[in-house]
């Protein structure tokens, strides 16, 4: 018994030491978890909000087939469609020069080709202006030549969100690039397939989950310009006045279900192009061969 | 069928290979960073040359004097770099229908039809429509040399092919190799650091070192008549001598710390002066102290300084002189089995057909010219 209980004894110390330190980190736990709920309740209130205001709104149904939430819409999705489009026919040769090729002042055009995504839409909104506005750099020329004048028509809106948007795709078909494993494209040559042939079947299909979901995001990104548009295009119903051009005015002007209704409408796009995104990547992930990392 | 003169500058070396392939399998062997991989995708045109010439069944792939530098996909050579690079998103079957569509021009089902004959060729018909990642690792080296056969190539190049897998593998995978290169008739050079395997499976073992070949030959001649120091330390040969030849009456011998060595008419006459001897450590044998004089064998005497099992052999480490030789010995072969307590008193011998003599490369300075 007597040299028994220093052994009882260390034994019940460790224990409580234990059970404190334990103790210690559920109150952590806790706390992180709620800082978490605050912060996921705090964004998702305004959401909701949203949602709780439509739903009981009378002449939701007037809205939905109202002129302006009507044009908005189709402007949106055509604008949107088409810079998405401009999107990727530049940015895919871009993304992969940048990824594949290295020239003379390529961290420059690098930098240049991210700028539009941390420059404030206004300021992207006055650069456009400046560049093919009538007194602009381009201007005058287009105007002249080929009788363009380029500000405040639906092809201003497809500029200022191309140039606003194709940085995102940029940046994801570039990493989409770089990850692909070279002794693939290499291997593709030797047997038999050309550079463009070996582009179309092997590059860009080992690059498509990055260049789907940098597309998704460029697209996303241009439904919800606002700033350069309004600065380049103007704010004409049926002709600039995209969905978030829309819910700016027709807030303006005291009419809330209309804007209520292409808010509703643009949260529950955004969601669903955000959702899809995450989803390929998981797929994406879950193809690649172990012991191919994403490089991205 | 294969000539080649390649030159490239490379970081550290300067490749330079200068080679005649018939069909036949040829080994590059050399250490990491000798070039090897380097002087295939030349060969196979997907890295750069600076300089050299290349022809192909009588085809002018390269010559940079010509300005002819023909693209990868016209050249109709098979390569299979190290790790298979099968592409993940196609399926095995599509992956050897890749050359046949894209390649060949064949209808998508017509490809396929013939795709399937490549994989039934390497034995790999049942995993047609898996995805590569969900086979192993010699399954999927076996594909991508159907691959490449399907390339309908005049020359076949690996790299490393077996290098990540298991022995059993790797050995069934060099027969495959045999079998495959025994139909085509096309000559096949394979990368590989393993000489035992250059020279089990290979007619010619080519040594690369530094960019440079430095031996070309069977893998015996190789092994047993290294052509310099470094193609002898490769093989690890281990047991290399300071020696001076000098002629006596009755022919050659060479001077070195472990005695005065008769040397062998047939053996590379180098002329009078300093050289290497090297003595391969499996050409050794224990004799008895009493054992009787034999010409054709030169013998000496020394003492047992360490013994280490390595399972199936013994290695020996003898002090004789002022030098430390290196015996490999089959279990229980010498002197009734029975191995000498450390210390002991050893005789040593070995045939004179085994003593290789290296020439000493003379000191000069790089861009220096002896008369």
């Amino acid at each position: 018994m007597a040299d028994r209980s220093p052994a009882a004894d260390g034994g019940v110390t460790r224990v409580s030491m234990s059970r404190v330190r334990l103790q210690g980190a559920r109150a952590t736990s806790v706390l992180i978890w709620l800082c978490a709920l605050l912060l996921v309740l705090f964004i998702a209130l305004p959401l909701l909000a949203i949602a709780l205001r439509v739903i009981p709104a009378d002449g939701v149904g007037d809205a939905l087939g109202g002129p302006v939430v009507h044009e908005a819409l189709r402007l949106s999705l055509l604008t949107s469609g088409l810079s998405l489009l401009l999107t990727l026919l530049g940015g895919t040769p871009t993304a992969w020069l940048l990824a594949r090729r290295s020239f003379r002042g390529r961290q420059l055009i690098d930098t240049l080709v991210d700028l539009p995504m941390v420059l404030p839409p206004a300021v992207a909104g006055v650069a456009l202006l400046m560049a093919f506005g009538r007194r602009g750099v381009l201007g005058p020329w287009l105007d002249d030549t080929f009788d363009l004048q380029l500000p405040f028509t639906t092809a201003a809106v497809v500029i200022a969100q191309t140039f606003v948007a194709c940085p995102f795709y940029i940046r994801a078909a570039r990493a989409g690039f770089e990850s692909i494993d070279r002794e693939l494209e290499r291997v593709s040559a030797t047997l038999g397939a050309g550079g463009a042939r070996t582009f179309v079947s092997v590059t860009v299909p080992l690059a498509l989950p990055a260049l789907l979901s940098g597309a998704v995001m460029a697209w996303a990104r241009a439904l919800g310009e606002f700033g350069a548009t309004i600065m380049f295009a103007g704010n004409f119903r049926g002709r600039t006045q995209t969905m978030p051009l829309a819910v700016y005015q027709e807030m303006e002007s005291g009419r809330l279900t209309n804007a209520l209704v292409l808010s509703a409408i643009l949260v529950v796009l955004s969601f669903t192009v955000l959702f899809a995104v995450k989803a390929l990547a998981r797929v994406a992930i879950g193809q690649r061969p172990a012991g191919t990392g994403t490089g991205a | 069928m294969l000539h080649c003169i390649l030159r490239r500058g490379l970081d550290r070396i300067t490749l330079q290979v200068s080679l005649d392939v018939g069909p036949e399998i040829v080994a590059i062997v050399g250490p990491s960073g000798s070039g090897k991989s380097m002087t295939l995708k030349s060969l196979a045109g997907i890295e750069p040359l600076d300089a050299g010439r290349i022809v192909l069944d009588h085809q002018v792939l390269f010559d940079s004097t010509q300005r002819v530098n023909l693209p990868p996909q016209v050249r109709r050579v098979g390569y299979v770099p190290q790790q298979a690079a099968l592409f993940p998103h196609l399926s095995v079957l599509d992956n050897v229908a890749f050359p046949l569509r894209f390649g060949q021009g064949l209808s998508r089902s017509a490809a396929r039809r013939q795709a399937l004959e490549f994989l039934a060729r390497v034995n790999l018909a049942e995993v047609a429509d898996a995805r590569p990642a969900h086979i192993s690792g010699g399954q999927q080296q076996r594909v991508a040399l159907a691959r490449a056969l399907a390339t309908r190539p005049r020359l076949l190049l690996l790299d490393e092919p077996f290098g990540a897998l298991d022995p059993p593998v790797r050995a069934e995978l060099g027969e495959a190799l045999r079998q495959l290169q025994a139909q085509e008739q096309i000559p096949v050079l394979f990368v590989t650091h393993d000489l035992q395997e250059a020279a089990t499976l290979a007619s010619q073992v080519a040594v690369l070192i530094d960019g440079a070949l430095r031996q070309v030959g069977s893998g015996r001649e190789v092994l047993t008549r290294p052509a310099d120091r470094d193609v002898a330390l490769l093989t690890r040969a281990r047991n290399i001598l300071p020696g001076e030849v000098r002629t006596t009456g009755d022919g050659a011998c060479v001077r070195t710390p472990i005695g005065d060595i008769p040397l062998r008419s047939s053996g590379a006459v180098v002329g009078c002066g300093r050289a290497e001897v090297v003595i391969r450590p499996e050409a050794w044998r224990l004799d008895a102290p009493e054992a009787r004089f034999d010409l054709e064998r030169f013998t000496c005497s020394g003492t047992l300084l360490e013994v280490r099992d390595h399972g199936l052999s013994l290695l020996l480490r003898v002090v004789v002189g002022e030098a430390v030789l290196e015996v490999i010995r089959p279990h229980g072969a010498d002197a009734g089995g029975v191995v000498p307590p450390l210390g002991a008193p050893v005789v040593l011998s070995a045939a004179l057909d085994d003593v290789h003599l290296l020439p000493v490369p003379a000191v000069q300075p790089a861009s220096g010219v002896t008369p």
